[in-house]
């Protein structure tokens, strides 16, 4: 096994949703939800997906953890494709290596079972735990995330959000899986409990050596606990580079403009600051605009721009952007 | 500003709510002030009762399960929680207004933008059909929507999200409202829209001269159009300053928190400075100082409930460390803590 | 005032839950507040009572006949009276009410057997098994019921194992919609997803996750669905189809009380009170367990 090979690779990820068809059967109505998506994600790294309502990041996603079949395309999880290995029946071991946290702590925990039967699902699933061990291990993990382990008998329904989070995280852990999707495990919940999520995420991938796709929309979140961010817009990466750079040097304007609308807890920076308005609203993903899917709101669009889809071209692994201006032909 | 009049005036505003498990309560002695025009945020989390504060000045907080038992609110000469439903009613959609989180669910679905739009002018202006539509499309331009006429004729779920939003704003603007509550507008939409709707917002206000309090969780949407800020915590205010101040230098270890859970980017740590723990409960509202389990400098004093002390001109804070004999250390605390 | 610095300990926050409610208290609380559904309780408990312990003390079975005492008002010796062969109605009417109840213990388990498993199956799986299967449902939904039993009737011969076999090919339908439209729904929950990601089983996701959650509407269901049964197994008796003589049906009691209907109306007022009571009183309850169990209402 090559070191250096990522732990998860995306090539060419496609995943469309057809939502009408004609009597034969034909596709008449189609979501282009995920268009040719293409990147890498190391060992212990963590890669920040970013993008508005409707660009395709929780597709991404899904599609990664296996929800989704790919319309097109492939995931790999240390250079095995992911689609392939998940049908072959008898995997199991591969199941239990890509897991993912969900968004909402309301109805991502079954509000049927306690806390303590939902932490020792994944053990029973994959048969980690012997039915001896299993009690000290789910306090274990309960313990891990911050939790008191006396309540392992209680109901979701009596827990505040972000401890149902950390409920959720727990069950996640408790499958030792080495990749996590995390689906904006944070969004739901209020700001201080955002910040001890955050921190535990963080705590959780130095000592035990995860690897995260961090799915949000709060880009100063993402920001905080991610090496690598990517930048995605109805359907296709925009901009992939670390997160420094990406704050400092934004160079597609759609990322200039994303960072510009984000409101800043500073009054003084507020009053003073150029906001960079984009007109319109962002088009349907079943019609998306030909050629690069921006040219229709960015102030920079040239003739090339309607007509030929940049892709995205730069240091790979530094910065790289799918833009015509930046990148001219 | 030194000419202001007060629009708004809340006096020990106390809100309960009967339950199946006791009864919670929701505003221990809200106290605040209101100048015409002016905008002011009310920032807290979940159950702090920064909405509750809102219905209840508004006058629709459900009955029987909530009550509003003691407290006033006068506006124009009038305490708003003495008003019959009658007189209620009257006032709102009319000199005091709201506006609600999800665009989506606070529309009517079968009746058109149009039809919706126009209630406001037949029903506290008494005006015709016809002229209530020239005054919808009006307002639909006043709150950038090109193509008004179209829209008026469309139903909500073929409007985006945004723009729903924006209707909202429209329908709240009709009848020229001195007062306008607006509940996280923003929250359920994306940034760039955000970005958009806070704008207009700062606009209306400066063409129209209406006072807005806006209420939200989100700092920087605080610090992008709020003129004065009212931290919340546990049914009660806990900080009340003018936006800089507020940010730059906290009297509260609340406030304090807050601002240090939100990533800085000049913050080179690795970790956030998350508050712990969670929010009291408020079936059983502590004695003394609400934060206190949570709080990095409680002291012995702390186990009393502290009254709002006067930090500056428009700054107060609710916490010991600026009572006037506390020792300088304690004045200092909080200015090390935002220097770091 | 004092401003020394508080220790930790001091300062503990302990971790607050509200009082704990499980599912089953709290909806037995919602229950005991509504009258008609206690109502409805009470008198299948005593119609149960009635139908266990009733014969035991009863001096005599349900074929004794005394035909010196036929046709006897009710009096001291026989509460209900007696019918035209002189047997005791009251003894009779007990005897019917273990055919009804019977009744509806095995439609009901013959919903929950085969009208959650099909529901279930064709709500998970989705696509074209979904499709095969509802339409099957749809097909055997299109005749009506009462129709349907009394055809099957005709082709087996009258007898009690007749009329559950009958009952029991066709009266999961309703039962296997229901859990099909709950199945839909739930599928796409996140906690439904996240048991997919762990890698549960079909088994596991159908059996621990989505039909444990759908057992609200399930028990609604089934117990709305008892006063049915109950009366069809009675009509079926009444017009010669069901349990035959001498065989205390409620229906066969009416179907006799009928020819008498105009000396002795006290022969068919006990059976005709008896299936309203019962059919009542599975209404009532079931209206009351269907609010009782309803996720929304619960505080």
């Amino acid at each position: 096994m090559n070191t250096n090979q990522p732990l998860l690779e995306v090539q060419n990820l496609s995943r469309h949703f057809v939502i009408r068809r004609s009597w034969n059967g034909r596709p008449l109505k189609t979501v282009r939800a995920v268009d040719n998506v293409s990147f890498s994600i190391q060992r212990g790294e963590t890669l920040g997906l970013v993008g508005e309502t409707g660009c395709g990041k929780s597709t991404v996603g899904r599609t990664i953890v296996g929800l989704y079949e790919p319309t097109a395309g492939i995931v790999m999880l240390d250079g095995v494709n992911i689609h392939s290995a998940l049908h072959t029946s008898g995997n199991k071991d591969f199941r239990r290596r890509l897991q993912m946290i969900f968004q909402d702590p309301y109805s991502s925990l079954d509000p049927r079972m306690t806390v303590g039967d939902i932490v020792g699902e994944p053990l029973e699933i994959h048969q980690l735990a012997t039915p001896g061990e299993r009690r000290s291990r789910i306090e274990e993990l309960l313990q891990q995330v911050g939790l008191d382990p006396e309540h392992s008998g209680r109901y979701p329904h009596e827990f505040s959000g972000g401890q149902r989070q950390r409920v959720g995280i727990a069950r996640t852990l408790a499958a030792q899986p080495d990749f996590i999707v995390c689906d904006e495990p944070i969004s739901a919940l209020d700001v201080s409990i955002q910040a001890q999520i955050i921190n535990l995420m963080q705590d959780l991938q130095e000592k035990i050596g995860l690897t995260y796709l961090f799915i949000a929309h709060d880009l100063s979140m993402v920001r905080h606990l991610s090496h690598r961010i990517a930048v995605m817009y109805l359907g296709s990466l925009v901009e992939v580079t670390d997160s420094a750079s990406l704050f400092n040097d934004p160079q597609h304007p759609y990322t200039q403009a994303l960072l510009s609308a984000i409101p800043l807890p500073d009054p003084v920076l507020e009053a003073s600051r150029e906001r960079i308005f984009m007109p319109g609203e962002v088009p349907s993903p079943i019609n998306p605009p030909s050629g690069c899917r921006f040219h229709t709101r960015c102030k920079y669009s040239m003739p090339v721009c309607s007509e030929i889809t940049p892709q995205l071209t730069g240091s790979v692994g530094r910065h790289e952007t799918a833009c015509h201006l930046v990148h001219p032909l | 500003m030194c000419l202001s009049t007060i629009l708004l005036s809340v006096k020990n505003l106390h809100v309960r709510f009967r339950t199946y498990a006791g009864v919670v309560h929701a505003l221990r002695g809200v106290d605040f002030e209101l100048s015409v025009g002016e905008i002011i945020g009310i920032v807290g989390e979940s159950g702090c009762g920064k909405s509750v504060t809102a219905s209840a000045i508004m006058g629709i907080i459900p009955s029987p399960p909530g009550e509003v038992f003691a407290g006033q609110a006068w506006f124009e000469g009038r305490d708003l929680l003495k008003l019959s439903e009658a007189e209620s009613r009257s006032l709102r959609g009319n000199a005091l207004s709201m506006i609600f989180q999800d665009p989506m669910t606070s529309l009517n679905p079968v009746l058109t933008i149009g039809t919706q739009l126009t209630e406001p002018f037949t029903e506290h202006q008494s005006l015709s059909n016809t002229e209530a539509r020239q005054r919808a499309a009006e307002l639909l331009r006043l709150v950038g929507i090109s193509d008004s006429e179209t829209r008026l004729n469309q139903y909500p779920h073929q409007l985006s999200g945004g723009m729903r939003q924006r209707v909202m704003i429209a329908m709240s603007l009709a009848c020229n409202p001195k007062l306008l509550f607006a509940d996280e507008p923003t929250t359920a939409l994306d940034v760039t829209v955000q970005a958009q709707i806070l704008d207009l917002l700062k606009r209306l206000n400066l063409e129209l001269n209406t006072a807005m309090v806006l209420i939200t969780h989100d700092l920087g949407v605080v610090a992008s159009i709020c003129q004065r800020v009212l931290v919340m915590y546990a049914g009660q205010i806990v900080e009340s300053a003018p936006v800089q101040a507020l940010f730059s230098e906290p009297r509260h270890p609340y406030s304090l928190g807050l601002l240090q859970s939100v990533p800085n980017p000049d913050y080179k740590g690795k970790k956030l400075l998350a508050i712990e723990g969670h929010p009291p409960d408020l079936l059983l509202p502590p004695d003394g100082c609400a934060f206190l389990p949570r709080c990095r400098y409680s002291m012995q004093a702390c186990l009393e409930t502290p009254p709002m002390f006067s930090v500056s001109t428009g700054h107060k804070a609710r916490c010991w460390l600026n009572h006037p004999d506390a020792p300088s250390a304690c004045h200092e605390v909080l200015k090390v803590a935002v220097a770091t | 005032m004092d401003f020394t610095r508080l220790k930790p300990s001091e300062t503990k926050q302990h971790l607050y839950l509200r009082p704990h409610v499980g599912f089953r208290q709290d909806a037995w609380l919602r229950l005991k507040k509504n009258r008609a559904a206690m109502a409805g309780l009470t008198i299948i408990l005593i119609i149960s009572l009635l139908a266990l312990f009733g014969p035991m003390f009863s001096p005599y079975s349900y074929s004794d006949q005394t035909l010196a005492k036929a046709n006897q008002p009710p009096s001291a010796s026989n509460w209900f009276g007696t019918d035209n062969l002189g047997r005791d109605l009251a003894t009779r009417v007990c005897y019917g009410a273990r055919i009804s109840l019977s009744i509806g213990i095995v439609a009901s388990l013959i919903n929950l057997g085969i009208g959650v498993l099909y529901g279930g199956i064709a709500g998970y799986f989705g696509g074209r098994i979904d499709s095969v299967m509802m339409r099957i449902v749809d097909v055997l939904y299109g005749i009506p019921l009462l129709l349907y039993v009394i055809l099957l009737m005709v082709v087996l011969k009258p007898g009690l194992l007749n009329v559950f076999i009958a009952l029991g090919l066709v009266y999961w339908l309703r039962m296997a919609r229901i859990v099909r439209a709950q199945v839909l729904g739930l599928k796409e929950l996140e906690y439904v997803l996240a048991a997919r990601v762990l890698g549960a089983t079909p088994w596991r996701l159908i059996f621990g996750h989505l039909l444990p959650n759908s057992l609200g509407p399930i028990i609604v269901t089934l117990t709305l669905s008892i006063p049915e049964a109950i009366f069809i197994e009675a009509f079926l008796s009444f017009i010669g189809l069901g349990v035959s003589a001498p065989m205390a049906s409620w229906g066969v009691l009416a179907s006799e009380g009928v020819v008498t209907l105009r000396s002795y109306p006290f022969q068919l007022l006990w059976p005709a009170v008896a299936i309203s009571l019962t059919m009542l009183g599975f209404n009532f309850l079931g209206d009351g367990l269907r609010d009782a169990l309803d996720p929304r209402m619960r505080r």
